[in-house]
């Protein structure tokens, strides 16, 4: 099986990548505009120029260099184009066969996660458990409004629409014990800021033993993962 | 008795304002309005970054929370921006192209009494019990549909900004018309100033962007309070929502940048003393940013999980867009390149909008990639980057520009370091408030809490920020009142700057030159009489040796011989129509009574429009001495054709929801695929009604060959046959109508028959309208008004009686056949 | 300058391509009746245009105003229908 690449170190480099490019155009034109209000400012009350009011003064012709200028920022413009094109192909298409698939619906206000475990439908509801050094697809949709799920470290998010299914891919890190949070990210109403989710990642073998394990081991399996979660959480100050 | 000499006064005054149609009063009119929509949205972002800086707090959350970012947003983009744009517009275009007013100064009192009222109807919400718009200004459906925000006030922001549309519309006409054919002899497209070239850009992409805004703004209202569900089904929904509103929205963003970009152009020019460089690259950058604006707007779609060789296609243009823009900024900053620059407030201003530009722009860039919008689309980094375009490019844009006139506008010059006060603690709000949410570029928009520990400095940073930007707006406050009050006098050109508005008085008197500038071969101005202008000959005018010219020196100018005084027509009916208009959409969302008592006014007011219009008070000729090429020497047949393009949209908005919903596998799940029109209409009655509609175009066409002719028979026998068919095509879609409902092909029956029912009830509308029109030109035919030199009256009607055809010529097929 | 019989024949021409039209799809000799039906639209819309609104004797400024519509509603339209085409119903329960 080839290596999956995570989504957010994908997200990473090209970000690294648009902000080098960014540097180094928007820095040079910095670097010149700075130098040219320095180099040509009107030290005191110097008042004269050949310029009088009463005529129409168009345009400073334009000078070769400028034009040079121009084809630069047109390469690499196009190339950060080109470039970002293979990364969103990526991103877009679950990369494996084996992605473990949930089901998330938003509704107002929450998220609801559905797994599908011989047939049967297991559901939570705010929280959701998923294993270590996996695939995770989700397939995302709506019950009522417009929303969007997403997790902001994995630097992925996909609309929630009535009506359609959505597909989302990430993969989980290789060592349990992280909590993520599920933000929404369209404003869906009243209680749009308080639909965040919790996606505790377990280990992966003990994941599966108990998906393996048939329905009602699994349910038994998240629940507590999830009430242990919740618990500690109470704990804490 | 002094008592009642101050109370005639003040009637006076008022009247004035109410009456008036001079471009300057309605500029400053729109200016005045939008800086007060400006301060309720300002203070509205200051309550909600408070809340924001204290998360745990209950200051304002939920509702009252998403009300006020609803506002703001709404306010600051359609109900500030723009139209502060539009009163700079007002008051500079005309004087910039040298000429006496707009080219219909009514229907610009109009534009602005509209989009008061409209203004005016988005606050109201804060009244209804159940609040203001709390949708977010994007109002994504299906929460606006009824069954989850009920609120009246979504209903009173509906039509708001369909009303808005409208004026709108009404100003792209006028402006589009007014450059395209009153320019001063010799100032040719090339020579006019920046700022009046960014206006057409602007007023461009207005005329095209705004139709879809207001269809999908009525589609909104039907769907609210008649029962159909273009946007509560997801058969149309949420994706068919989208596309309508980001096809206007996204040519919005330029919208509003353009004209603050256009007024930096000029500015920076002035105060290096260099002409602009490349003049002609900052021109193709805008046209070229125009045209690809319209095809950027699924850039707001990227995470639909739409097709993604569509969502491709638009990340490629997004990126693309970037060029042409990074082309002006070149070109803005190559200005100073051997320039003598001078550090006045308005380049102050302007200097640091090109830096905000900068980092405003690039930072848009990753959002063009679909992969890295994956990560910041709704977020923070959004908010900031789109703060740095709105408040550090365009408000300090206005910001120059505002300095930049205020001694043209008042005569007055402003205090020097209260102005400066004024950038330096804008420049740092600006910065402080906005430049820490690219840090914290995670934490999801619109959220009132948030329990992310590291967020909380930021944010806190960010409201510190924006309390100082809040300061800012009081020390301009104090700026521009002590400079009206105690400013010192201005002088012509203080400036020394070298556009058409410098060369006459500060203030302007109400006909703006004396005499007709004349743009000479040379690139002189000068000043001749209109008599003069009249009788010479374009070369003549442009060589600039006329006898008993003098040539412009310094500051003052010898006035010509003779200049006659320019009476400026008043009318109160723009002001009737808009409190009409107020009326009948309020009364249309809360009270019949008065719906009944708006619509009373608006028939009043349009009565007495047209009598007036019926009168000639406020025909004119366009003088045969100004610059048209390559437009028709003809304010109607111009103007006509501009709102025709804006018909096009308006119906080619219906037609993509038309086959959005036709294609959408969505629909086809939900219920039946959409059937073939020959099962639930009958085309027989339709072919009928298509042999009707043919023949009535016929018939006027006929009219309009006799009114060229001298023909007054010919003439009457067209127009009333037109009337007559145009009333036959109603009746019996009246009764199509209600057979349709009589069988059970009603609203509820789905999207195929709502889709039929708002095609062909919007061309209805269109054809009463014609009947209407029609029925006014048989008036003037019979009041003697129309002859063959002034057939261009009915050539209008005509062009506007072929746009309705050809909107039928697809309703037909796509409805009754296929 | 149209006179009336200019008027008069592209009345007919309009009228006749109606009928013609109803009458090719109602047989169901058309392939592709979509695309068969709105070009025949857009062919009368030309004629409409050019004749009836006197585009013709109008400037290019002009023509391009009205065409530069035509094509953004085009855009619009093969935007909306292609991005929606290949979505995926679902309808939780
Ligand atoms: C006084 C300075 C301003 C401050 C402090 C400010 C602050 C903010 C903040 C914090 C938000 C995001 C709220 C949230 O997502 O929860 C926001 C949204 C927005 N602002 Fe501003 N803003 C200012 C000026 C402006 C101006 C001048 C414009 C446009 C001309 C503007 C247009 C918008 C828009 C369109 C939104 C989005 C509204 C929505 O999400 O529905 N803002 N503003
Ligand atoms: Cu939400
Ligand atoms: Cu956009």
């Amino acid at each position: 099986m080839v290596e999956v690449l995570s989504t957010d170190a994908i997200w990473w480099s090209l970000f690294t990548m648009f902000t080098a490019a960014g540097l180094i155009l928007a820095g040079t034109v910095t670097l010149i505009f700075l130098y040219l209000i320095y180099r040509y400012r009107v030290k005191g009350s110097e008042d004269k120029d050949e310029l009088e009011p009463g005529r129409i003064y168009v345009e400073t012709p334009a000078k070769g260099s400028s034009r040079l200028l121009l084809v630069f920022t047109g390469i690499i413009v196009l190339s950060l184009i080109v470039a970002t094109f293979d990364e969103t192909i990526y991103l877009e298409r679950t990369p494996s066969e084996e992605a473990f698939v949930i089901w998330v619906t938003g509704f107002q206000f929450g998220w609801q996660f559905d797994y599908n475990v011989d047939g049967e439908t297991i559901t939570t509801i705010g929280a959701v458990v998923v294993p270590s050094d996996t695939v995770i697809e989700f397939k995302v949709t709506s019950r009522d409004v417009f929303h969007t799920f997403g997790f902001a470290e994995f630097k992925v998010k996909i609309d929630a629409l009535p009506g359609i299914v959505n597909s989302m891919w990430i993969k989980t890190p290789e060592e349990p014990g992280e909590v993520y949070k599920a933000y929404c990210y369209e404003l869906c109403g009243i209680g749009h800021s308080l639909m965040v989710a919790d996606m505790i990642v377990v280990d992966k073998n003990e994941f599966f033993q108990a998906y393996e394990a048939g329905p009602q081991e699994f349910r038994n399996f998240i629940n507590q993962v999830i009430s242990e979660y919740r618990a500690s959480l109470q704990g804490a100050p | 008795m002094a008592g009642a000499e101050f109370f005639g006064r003040l009637t006076r005054w008022i009247l004035r304002w109410l009456t008036t149609t001079n471009h300057k009063d309605i500029g400053i009119l729109y200016m005045v309005t939008s800086v007060y929509f400006f301060f309720i949205a300002g203070v509205l972002a200051l309550l909600f970054r408070t809340q924001l800086a204290m998360p745990a707090s209950e200051f304002l959350t939920g509702k009252a929370y998403y009300e006020a970012v609803t506002v703001h947003g709404l306010i600051m983009l359609l109900w500030f921006a723009s139209p502060f744009a539009a009163g700079l517009a007002n008051y500079f275009v005309p004087l910039q192209i040298g000429a006496r007013d707009l080219a219909f100064p009514r229907l610009n009192a109009l534009s602005y009494w509209l989009y008061l009222a409209s203004g005016i109807l988005v606050i109201l919400g804060f009244l209804a019990e159940a609040g203001a718009i709390d949708v977010g200004w994007t109002m994504y459906a299906p929460l606006t549909s009824k069954d989850f925000t009920p609120s009246p006030g979504v209903d009173l922001a509906v039509l708001g900004v369909a009303l808005l549309s409208l004026s709108v519309t009404i100003s792209t006409i006028n402006f589009l018309v007014t450059i395209a054919t009153m320019r001063a002899p010799g100032l040719s497209w090339f020579k006019l100033p920046m700022f009046t070239w960014s206006i057409i850009f602007t007023m461009i992409l207005m005329l095209y962007a705004f139709p879809p805004l207001m269809v999908g703004a009525a589609i909104l209202w039907i769907d609210r309070n008649i029962g159909t569900e273009f946007f509560s089904s997801p058969a149309g929904g949420a994706l068919l929502w989208d596309h309508l509103f980001w096809f206007f929205g996204h040519p919005e963003v330029y919208i509003l940048l353009f004209p603050a970009l256009g007024a930096i152009a000029d500015i920076v020019s002035t105060f290096a003393r260099r002409p602009l460089y490349a003049k002609r690259y900052i021109l193709t950058a805008f046209f070229l940013a125009t045209i690809l604006s319209f095809l950027v707007w699924m850039h707001h779609m990227f995470v639909t999980g739409t097709n993604l060789y569509t969502r491709l296609f638009y990340s490629f243009t997004t990126i693309l867009i970037s060029i042409p823009f990074e082309m002006a900024t070149v070109s803005l900053i190559l200005t100073l390149y051997k320039g003598k620059i001078r550090f006045t407030i308005p380049m102050l201003f302007a200097l640091a909008a090109i830096f905000h530009f900068i980092l405003g722009g690039s930072t848009g860039v990753y959002l063009g990639s679909i992969a890295l919008d994956k990560g910041f689309r709704g977020t923070y980094w959004v908010v900031a980057h789109f703060h740095y375009i709105l408040v550090g490019t365009m408000l300090f844009g206005f910001f120059a520009a505002l300095y930049y006139w205020f001694p043209k506008i008042t005569g007055k010059m402003y205090n020097k370091k209260l102005a400066l006060l004024h950038f330096i603690l804008a420049t740092i709000g600006v910065n402080l408030t906005f430049f820490p949410q690219f840090i914290i570029f995670d934490m999801p928009r619109r959220y009132f809490t948030y329990d992310v520990p590291e967020w909380l400095t930021f944010n806190q940073l960010s409201t510190l920020g924006s309390y100082i930007f809040g300061l800012s707006m009081i020390v301009a406050l104090i700026t521009i009142v002590h400079g009206l009050l105690r400013g010192s006098p201005a002088p012509e050109n203080p400036w020394r700057a070298w556009t058409l508005e410098w060369l006459t008085k500060s203030p302007p008197p109400p006909e703006n030159f004396e005499g007709v500038p004349v743009v000479t071969n040379d690139g002189r101005v000068v000043f001749v009489s209109e008599e003069v202008a009249e009788k010479s000959s374009r070369s003549e005018l442009v060589s600039g040796k006329l006898a008993g010219v003098q040539p412009l020196t310094g500051a003052s100018h010898a006035a010509p011989s003779h200049s006659h005084a320019h009476s400026h027509p008043v009318s109160i009916d723009p002001f009737i129509l808009g409190v009409g208009s107020l009326l009948a959409l309020f009364g249309l969302v809360v009270n019949k009574f008065i719906l009944a008592a708006g619509i009373a006014v608006l028939a009043w007011g349009l009565y007495r429009w047209l009598r007036d219009e019926l009168n000639d008070r406020f025909h004119a000729e366009i003088p045969k001495y100004l610059e048209t090429w390559p437009f028709p020497r003809s304010k109607l047949r111009n103007g006509m054709w501009v709102f025709i393009a804006s018909e096009v949209m308006v119906f080619g908005s219906i037609l993509s929801a038309y086959f959005f919903i036709r294609f959408n596998p969505v629909g086809k799940v939900l219920e039946e695929p959409w059937p073939p029109g020959y099962m639930i209409h009958d085309v027989g009655i339709g072919i009928i009604n298509t042999m009707i509609m043919f023949t009535s175009t016929l018939s006027f066409a006929m009219a309009y060959l006799g009114v060229r002719k001298g023909d007054n028979i010919l003439a009457q026998l067209g127009m009333i046959g037109t009337i007559f068919l145009g009333s036959l095509f109603l009746i019996v879609k009246y009764f199509e109508w209600k057979e349709l409902f009589a069988a059970g092909y009603g609203l509820d029956w789905g999207l195929a028959t709502q889709t039929y029912f708002l095609a062909t009830g919007v061309h209805g509308l269109h054809v009463a309208l014609g009947l209407l029109l029609t029925t006014y030109t048989l008036f003037k035919l019979y009041a003697g008004r129309l002859g063959p030199q002034r057939s261009e009256e009915v050539l209008m009607v005509a062009i506007y009686w072929g746009i309705v055809e050809i909107v039928w010529t697809f309703i037909f097929p796509l409805f009754y056949l296929v | 300058m149209a006179d009336a019989k200019t008027y008069i024949a592209v009345w007919a021409v309009l009228v006749g391509s109606a009928l013609a039209e109803a009458w090719v799809v109602l047989s169901g000799i058309a392939v592709n009746t979509l695309a068969f039906v709105t070009s025949v639209a857009l062919f009368q819309s030309a004629l409409i245009a050019l004749f009836f609104q006197h585009l013709r004797e109008e400037s290019f400024a002009i023509k391009g105003m009205g065409i530069g519509g035509a094509a953004l509603v085009v855009v619009l339209i093969v935007a909306a229908v292609t991005s929606v085409i290949s979505c995926t119903p679902y309808f939780p329960q």
